[in-house]
């Protein structure tokens, strides 16, 4: 990358990312105080690529208010125009692109105002280079990189920070990479625009058809209509609770600045941490318990069942069933008055009474047959009755157990709220209370919520049967009616996009969680990887870490173990962004070793090259010392150094090192304590 | 590591091939909603699909 007067950087500065000594390298490392300009590189690379000024971490930064051009050398050219450029040279595909783009900075009424200069792309296979026309350069760099993904090859620290916390911004940025990764606009906006186009088809029908057909639709426009309610209702009730949540771990904060109270405090705490997961276990049991309501309810007819065994294995004892002699047999020699043996049978003899009993007490072969399979069918069903029965009072002993836990629980953190309620710092007290009605608040807010839910669910219920009835009406109507035909279409379609795009949505978040997951456990140490297993992305988008139990562990992580969850997330992204090929496009870190243990950098340092082409680390001197220098070394993937010295005047110079020189330039741990 | 340890499908290819499970008539429609949706405003989609639906529903 070659840049001209490109904000710190005055003059025409180079920076080359390989070494063609060494092949395999592909670790660039760019240090240098804060403000110095290694964020500017990351910046220099996408407005070169895309035409944008703006990064994710700008915030809500105008366009506008970005300023490229050096200022410096604006002041020295006196109100002429300075150009600004930035050239970059990259293999994708086996083409070599040259890219420039550049803009004309001046000083106008005091103003400094920016224009673009120029844009060329020129494209060189096998030798051969073609100079592409100015509208063709953007759509040919969007085919090698979607815009959309760009900021997921930037790792600064800000974004890792974002990730670590379980609150709405993580949620809205894990929700913002999937839907770009996605690109879902299209389809959630088709979604939309097939809903209106059946909503129109529906109006017309139901003003021109029958009173049946009218209902139907009425009746589902309203429910439609309170779904979307109930949704924003459900929306506005979880951002509450989440706010509710933050306040709380403010209000914590504030309340730990009182040492009198310290203790009390961890042991609230660890009490709450204790029932948090006790509550977990219960509703993990009583979902076990539902998926077992089937044995539940079989011992309910148990008594019968083996009742009705019993009076079949009695019969049978019995022999009569089956019976020793055939029914039929039976009837044949009382209608012709003759036994087998060839005697007469006299109506009323001894003989006559004894077979008429057999007659009563015997069955039809088909009254046998069925008796038989019942009778070897409850044999089975009762061989269970046991084994069912007591995992039913397992686990009805067990869920009593836990709940009775809670209730322990329970008691003992009210114990302690009082405490410090009621302790003498009046200003404590005040933000105890202040606490305790945010979690009543909640507790409130979870009911709401909960009965928006089922409220919602009920809807969905009835609409899935107004739709197959409207269905049937349309049919009825009449195949030949093509407005008919039209709505069933629409409305079909309307409900293959829905199912595709959640279909969409929950794989995708599986193949990411799988993705984090894999590089989380290379990353982490051996202790981190023996008790922490998967990471998972919530419905809501969310991300859990489930520990060795699959139990949800997330709130019980290190700041540490939280930013190595962080960078793979990011990197799962990243490399879902590149459509799971390797990723090409140079990785940006920032700073990210931050409040990583050693064991942690130097799995980082062994890990990143490896699923990326390049890596560019940018570091500043406190985290990047002689040890991590010496641990990039001995990976032998270390292809280049770079300075970023200051010259003055808010100017950056680049300066290339020796890699060997670290050991000089970089300090040891020892010497910032 | 190999390079094919992070592999994780196209993400593009997926929804035309659920988009597979469905009759041709839905198929063909919601394709036509997705693509046009890309490139038009939502009013005159709209009015596109409802032409594609008068042809697919004769």
């Amino acid at each position: 990358m070659k840049i001209e007067n490109f904000r710190q950087f005055r003059g025409i500065q180079e920076i080359e990312f390989i070494n063609p000594s060494l092949p395999e390298g592909n670790v660039t490392v760019i240090f240098g105080e804060n403000g110095r300009g290694k964020t500017g590189l990351f910046r220099a690379i996408m407005f070169c690529l895309f035409g944008e000024r703006r990064l994710s971490q700008d915030g809500g930064v105008s366009h506008k208010e970005i300023q490229l051009v050096n200022t410096s050398a604006l002041e020295a050219t006196e109100g002429a125009p300075v150009r600004t450029s930035v050239d970059l040279e990259f293999m994708h595909d086996k083409k070599i692109y040259n890219l420039r783009r550049a803009i004309r900075g001046m000083i106008d009424a005091g103003q400094i105002i920016e224009e673009e200069d120029e844009k060329k792309l020129i494209v060189t296979i096998d030798g051969n280079s073609k100079t592409l026309a100015t509208s063709e350069i953007d759509p040919t760099i969007n085919n090698i990189l979607d815009r959309r993904v760009k900021d997921y090859f930037l790792f600064d620290g800000e974004k890792i920070e974002r990730l670590t916390r379980a609150n709405i911004e993580q949620q809205k940025e894990i929700s913002a990479g999937i839907r770009n990764l996605l690109n879902v606009d299209a389809l959630e906006t088709s979604i939309r625009i097939i809903g209106r186009v059946a909503k129109t088809i529906d109006r017309e029908l139901s003003d021109s058809s029958n009173e049946e057909l009218s209902r139907i639709m009425n009746r589902l426009s309203d429910n439609e209509e309170e779904q979307n309610r109930l949704q924003q209702q459900i929306e506005g009730l979880a951002n509450e609770i989440r706010l509710a949540r933050h306040e709380i771990e403010k209000t914590d904060n504030e309340l730990e600045k009182f040492n009198e109270i310290r203790h009390l405090l961890e042991r609230r705490k660890s009490l709450e941490r204790e029932l948090n997961t006790l509550e977990q276990q219960a509703k993990d049991f009583l979902a076990e318990m539902r998926n077992q309501v089937c044995k539940a309810a079989s011992l309910i007819v148990a008594p019968t069942v083996i009742n009705v065994f019993e009076h079949i294995e009695h019969q049978k004892q019995k022999g009569e069933i089956p019976s020793e002699i055939r029914h039929d047999l039976i009837e044949r020699i009382i209608n012709e008055k003759r036994c087998i043996c060839g005697n007469d049978i006299c109506e009323g003899s001894e003989s006559y009474n004894h077979i008429m009993d057999w007659l009563k007490r015997t069955k039809d072969i088909k009254t046998q047959d069925v008796a038989l399979s019942l009778w070897r069918h409850l044999g089975d069903v009762r061989n269970h009755f046991g084994d069912d029965a007591s995992i039913v009072e397992r686990n009805l002993q067990q869920y009593g157990n836990i709940t009775s836990d809670i209730a322990n629980i329970n008691r003992n953190l009210e114990n302690v709220r009082n405490q410090i309620g009621t302790s003498e710092r009046q200003d404590a007290t005040k933000l105890e209370g202040h606490r305790k009605s945010l979690q009543d608040n909640i507790i409130s807010l979870i009911a709401n919520d909960r009965r928006a839910q089922e409220q919602f669910e009920q809807l969905k219920q009835e609409n899935d049967r107004l739709r197959a009835l409207l269905k049937e009406e349309k049919l009825k109507v009449g195949l030949n009616d093509e407005m008919s035909r039209r709505s069933i279409l629409v409305r079909d379609t309307q409900d293959a996009l829905t199912e595709v795009y959640n279909q969409f949505t929950c794989e995708i978040k599986k193949l990411i969680g799988d993705s984090a997951t894999q590089i989380f456990r290379e990353l982490l140490d051996k202790e981190g990887r023996d008790n922490l297993r998967t990471i998972v992305v919530n419905d809501d988008y969310s991300l859990q870490v489930l520990d060795r139990y699959k139990k949800p562990f997330l709130a019980n992580i290190s700041a540490g173990q939280r930013q190595i969850m962080s960078i793979s997330i990011i990197a799962a992204l990243a490399i879902t962004a590149s459509q799971g090929k390797k990723i090409e496009i140079p990785l940006f870190m920032d700073t990210p070793f931050g409040r990583l243990s050693y064991e942690h950098r130097q799995h980082l340092i062994n890990i990143v090259p490896t699923f990326a082409s390049q890596w560019v680390l940018l570091a500043t001197d406190t985290e990047f010392r002689r040890q991590e220098a010496q641990l990039l070394k001995n990976g032998g993937k270390w292809a280049k150094f770079y300075l970023l010295h200051s010259t003055g005047e808010g100017n950056t110079e680049i300066r290339q090192q020796d890699i060997d020189s670290a050991q000089v330039i970089l300090r040891d741990e020892e010497e910032y304590q | 590591m190999s390079d094919d340890k992070y592999t994780t499908p196209n993400v593009n290819a997926l929804i035309i091939e659920k988009l597979n499970a469905y009759p041709k008539a839905v198929r063909e429609l919601a394709i036509q909603a997705i693509k046009l949706s890309e490139q038009y405003s939502e009013a005159a989609v709209a009015d596109q699909l409802q032409t594609i639906l008068r042809k697919l529903a004769k």
